[in-house]
């Protein structure tokens, strides 16, 4: 094959192929510069400002010594203000950067092909820093503005109007991408998903957020319950059967004490504990979509009875994954609401009675106090929520700060706290009565979306609480923030100001028709937004398995979604290739008569077709040879269609009229329906 | 024959065969006639080099969303994977349904440009945005439209001269995608000798010819008289002024003496090289033709008879220019035979 001379000459785009292809950039780039460093975004902005300037007046173009210094500021500006260029913002911040300077350095079609492929990766980079469905949209609009100004360069040098081609290039963009959107589809469903990143260049979640820590302290969980983040979504596959103020959901179990400090056990602490759960009622299965923490641990209702795959469960009732949860993740879990836990080894005694240097005399002397007609453990419980309950004790979360004693502060001075200080005033006074006691940190409550049947679990219902060890009936939870009098939780002050909603939670009932209307839609927000992160971002290998199944076709893993895919691909492909082959039909009325004569002929035999160099009357003379039955009723209609088709006058409505007449009638009858006498080989 | 290099030779044969399916290159996949249509199983279609940068930014964007797991990155990947992939159908389906017809072009002296009439023409009632025939601008064909354009091919020998092939191309609709195919619609150009930059004077005619015109005793391109126009007559010799008087088309006859009779001799032009021998030949009849001669064309087997005009100086140069040395009476020395055309 000889080297074709360039179809495509390398001529300079015309002004406003320069304009489009700037405005497509700084459009893709604009929601990413509030992203980046300001120093970074300035640059963008700057190039971008010289690129209109040297559009308007071309003689300020910049030339390549001055391209050269530029590239080598954009280059140095990004390395100093990230001290470096690995990881996401500084990457992002290259590319941008390099993209703006080359924007600059187009001098012909040639070079701003180059860039609008190029802008392919900024308009996927995008997804790095926001993944809202309004993103996509306008990343898709953006995908075809840039499909036009590629069409655009391929138009002749000679143009139509303006306002005409800008019309065609974006008409043929947005065609090819409405056809190109069913096999878009086949692939996002059937492309086989990684479980796990191939490897990793320091590219941050962009949604870690700030969530329980894995420890306790007073104050600690004050910070959460004025953050309205999302912790995770839970759907049930059955109706759980409980209210929503009743679910804990169980995060971090905290064994040791130091200082004013609860902390979780390490690995090896407890190297004798066994899990030892026995459900009492029917396990709940559910679904579990968290968002990222940066943490291992995933919270699960109650008392979770299984771990996910990548995921193990400990002892002490915690669901633990092997990675932590850097972006939001989806999890099929199984929890027991009525259980009983039985199984305390040595060293776990040993740490649940282990006492911190924080605890004072006084703290010493109210446990003995309650202990000294040596009662059994659940007494001793009920005494402790008793002195909660009937002292001055108020829940606030306005919280004074208090000092290395704060325990003991709390319980004889302030006597004002939030559920982390209930939770371990109780673990050291019930620790110091000899009862084994940790805490159990996680959520308590969540909403109850009626549209999607989830239920939305907060940051505001960050929650503490107690289990104590009863001998016989195992490890019981105890919710020391309860024994709270309802009048004391402080209702309408700092709660209501923080708008924090846990736990004096919003009441439906309380709310105007007006408000309640803005709570429906923002809760049908809410269920739009859950379908779109459970179908669209958090479609997952595990989605496609699961889809596998539903097909039957489950073994097959992988190799079943590939051929899939490759099946539904062909098969779309081959359908566009049909409909593209197909004849359009023709929009002169005396063609399309003609054209239906034709497929009679067609259908009726192959040999019958004409030939595409074949005139109609040539055509005529050999379907008279061929089948000479036809003879009497093709001639009328060639005759007709040559009267109208190569008469000097236009087509008149009557000759019109009868062409299409004489088509309706003819009737060439189907290859079987030959009689033996008509074909010339028999005949 | 060893059984390895029997099957050493097959394997050849098939790579053979596989490139030229390939490349389509098949020598007799055409028939040689004045219209040619394409074909689907004739149609390429290969990514241009932006198709293949495109191809490496997809790759790049997929791998990178794959590995972060991003599925909206994976979404807008596809979406531009599967519109390249569309845009490769359209690409292939805008050669579909065409056919060219090549003319015979005007002759042309060696060395110059042939040109050859072409028109393309959409035979399956579709609008094509974007064709092109390479070697000419690119164009655009509406629904069973038609659409006339020149190609142009250089000469270096003489004689007729066909059209090798036509290749159809675009790159329809974004660049990335370049469908071709080959057409060889039949069509030649003759190619006339090059003529040489100088030749000797032809051999004045001595004896007295019965047939010549004008010859009255007086000196050479004396006017003669009016003659009714003839096609094929120079229009230098045209009487404007008898046609302005509404005379119709008059001719002004200039009588050349006995020395302005010429033939344009292949035995008196001694060159051992034939070619280079035509070429002082034609030289000599564009001279003889500048001068307005009456010049004859003798060559081995060919004989014309003396004339004025276009229309015979394009008869002199056609012999010429399909002159062959091995025909049978053209064997040198041999004598001239009757005049044929």
């Amino acid at each position: 094959m000889a080297r074709a001379k360039p179809l495509l000459p390398a001529d300079p785009p015309d002004q406003r192929q320069l304009i489009a292809a700037t405005a497509l950039f700084g459009l893709s780039a604009l929601p990413l510069l509030f992203d980046l460093d300001a120093r970074v975004s300035a640059f963008i902005v700057g190039m971008l400002a010289l690129q209109g300037l040297g559009i308007r007046f071309p003689r300020l173009r910049p030339g390549m010594l001055v391209l050269g210094l530029l590239t080598l500021v954009g280059g140095l500006n990004v390395i100093d203000a990230y001290r470096g260029i690995a990881g996401q913002g500084p990457g992002t911040a290259l590319l941008l950067s390099m993209v703006a300077l080359k924007l600059l350095e187009v001098r012909n079609k040639r070079d701003l092909r180059v860039l609008l492929l190029v802008l392919g990766f900024v308009l996927v980079l995008q997804f790095l820093f926001d993944d809202s469905p309004w993103r996509l949209a306008a990343m898709v609009a953006l995908l075809v503005g840039a499909f036009a100004l590629l069409r655009d360069l391929t138009l002749p040098a000679h143009p139509p109007a303006r306002a005409a081609r800008a019309r065609i290039s974006l008409r043929s963009a947005a065609v090819m991408s409405a056809q190109a959107l069913p096999l878009a589809l086949v692939l996002f469903v059937f492309f086989p998903r990684l479980d796990a990143p191939l490897w990793d260049l320091g590219i941050e979640n962009p949604h870690a957020v700030t969530g329980l820590k894995d420890w306790l302290e007073p104050g600690s969980i004050k910070d959460l319950v004025v953050s309205g983040e999302d912790v995770m979504r839970v759907r049930f596959d059955r109706a759980p059967g409980m209210p929503v103020e009743r679910m804990y959901w169980r995060g971090p179990v905290l064994w040791h004490a130091e200082g004013n400090r609860f902390s979780p056990a390490r690995p090896g602490d407890f190297p004798e504990a066994v899990v030892d759960v026995e459900p009492l009622a029917d396990p709940l299965d559910y679904t579990a979509l968290l968002e990222a923490t940066d943490q291992h641990w995933i919270t699960a209702l109650d008392w979770p009875l299984a771990a996910p795959p990548g995921a193990e469960l400990t002892a002490d009732g915690q669901v633990l994954a092997d990675q932590p949860i850097d972006e939001r993740r989806m999890f099929r879990l199984r929890s027991a609401t009525a259980y009983r836990v039985g199984a305390l080894s040595l060293e776990e005694e040993a740490a649940a009675l282990a006492l911190p240097d924080t605890v004072t005399a006084r703290m010493r002397a109210l446990a003995a106090s309650w202990t000294a007609d040596d009662p059994p453990p659940e007494t001793v419980v009920e005494r402790a929520l008793a002195h909660f309950n009937e002292q001055p004790f108020r829940y606030s979360l306005l919280a004074p700060d208090m000092g290395p004693r704060a325990m003991d502060d709390f319980l004889f001075d302030s006597q004002v706290g939030f559920c982390e200080h209930y939770a371990a005033a109780f673990t050291l006074l019930m620790r110091s009565a000899g009862i084994p006691t940790r805490i159990a940190l996680g959520y308590l409550g969540g909403e109850l979306n009626p549209y999607s049947g989830d239920y939305i679990v907060r940051q505001s219902e960050a929650h503490a609480w107690t289990e104590v060890w009863l001998g016989d009936k195992g490890w019981t939870r105890v919710d020391p923030t309860a024994a709270v009098a309802a009048e004391r939780v402080d209702p309408d002050g700092a709660l209501a100001r923080l708008g924090a909603g846990a736990p004096a939670r919003f009441r439906l009932d309380d709310r105007s028709v007006l408000g309640r209307a803005v709570y429906d839609l923002h809760l049908m927000l809410d269920a739009a937004n859950v379908a779109w992160r459970q179908w669209v971002i958090g479609f997952s290998h595990f989605k496609q398995q699961q889809i596998l199944r539903n097909l039957g076709l489950g073994a097959l893993r992988d190799l079943g979604l590939v051929a899939l895919m490759a099946l539904a691909g062909a098969g779309i492909m081959l359908a566009w290739g049909l409909w593209l082959g197909h004849p359009a039909a023709p929009a002169d009325p005396v063609r399309a008569a003609y054209a239906h004569f034709q497929r009679k002929l067609r259908r009726s035999d192959a040999r019958l077709a004409r030939h595409p160099e074949e005139g109609p009357l040539d055509h005529l003379a050999r379907i008279e040879h061929l089948r000479p039955d036809l003879a009497a009723t093709a001639a009328p209609v060639v005759q007709a269609y040559v009267r109208l088709r190569y008469a000097p006058a236009s087509p008149t409505a009557s000759g019109l009229a009868l062409l299409r007449e004489r088509v309706r009638g003819f009737r060439p009858g189907r290859k079987g329906a030959w009689r033996g006498g008509s074909t010339p080989e028999r005949g | 024959m060893p059984r390895g290099s029997q099957l050493a030779q097959g394997l050849r044969l098939r790579l053979r065969r596989l490139r030229q399916r390939l490349t389509g290159w098949r020598p007799h996949a055409v028939p040689r006639s004045a219209e040619a249509a394409t074909h689907h199983r004739r149609i390429y279609i290969l990514p241009t080099k932006a198709g293949l940068g495109y191809g490496l930014v997809l790759l790049a964007t997929l791998l990178g969303a794959l590995n972060y797991q991003n599925n909206l990155g994976l979404l807008l990947t596809f979406l531009m994977i599967s519109t390249a992939l569309v845009s490769m159908h359209h690409c292939w389906f805008q050669l579909l349904g065409l056919s060219v017809r090549a003319r015979e072009g005007l002759p042309v002296f060696a060395g110059e440009r042939a040109r050859f009439p072409l028109s393309v023409r959409d035979s399956a009632g579709k609008a094509r945005p974007q064709l092109a025939v390479v070697g000419a601008a690119p164009f655009a064909l509406a629904a069973d439209g038609e659409v006339h354009l020149e190609l142009t091919r250089p000469t270096r020998r003489r004689g007729p001269l066909a059209l090798d092939r036509v290749i159809l191309e675009t790159r329809y609709p974004f660049g990335l995608f370049r469908a071709w195919t080959e057409l060889r619609p039949f069509a030649e150009v003759l190619v006339y000798p090059k003529p040489a930059a100088r030749a000797p004077q032809p051999p004045m005619l001595a004896r007295f010819d019965q047939q010549g015109r004008g010859d009255l005793g007086v000196g050479a391109e004396d006017y003669v008289g009016p003659r009714a126009y003839r096609p094929g007559d120079s229009p230098k010799q045209l009487d404007w002024k008898a046609y302005a008087r509404e005379r119709g088309l008059v001719v002004k006859q200039f009588g050349g003496d006995q020395s302005a009779r010429v033939w344009v001799d292949w035995e008196a032009v001694p060159s051992p090289d034939v070619e280079h021998r035509l070429s002082l030949l034609a030289r000599q009849v564009l001279d003889a033709d500048a001068l307005n001669y009456s010049y004859g064309l003798r060559l081995p087997g060919v004989s014309i008879e003396h004339e004025r005009g276009g229309r015979h100086k394009h008869r002199c140069l056609a012999a010429l220019a399909r002159f062959d040395a091995g025909a049978p009476g053209a064997e040198p020395g041999a004598e001239p035979g009757s005049a044929q055309a």
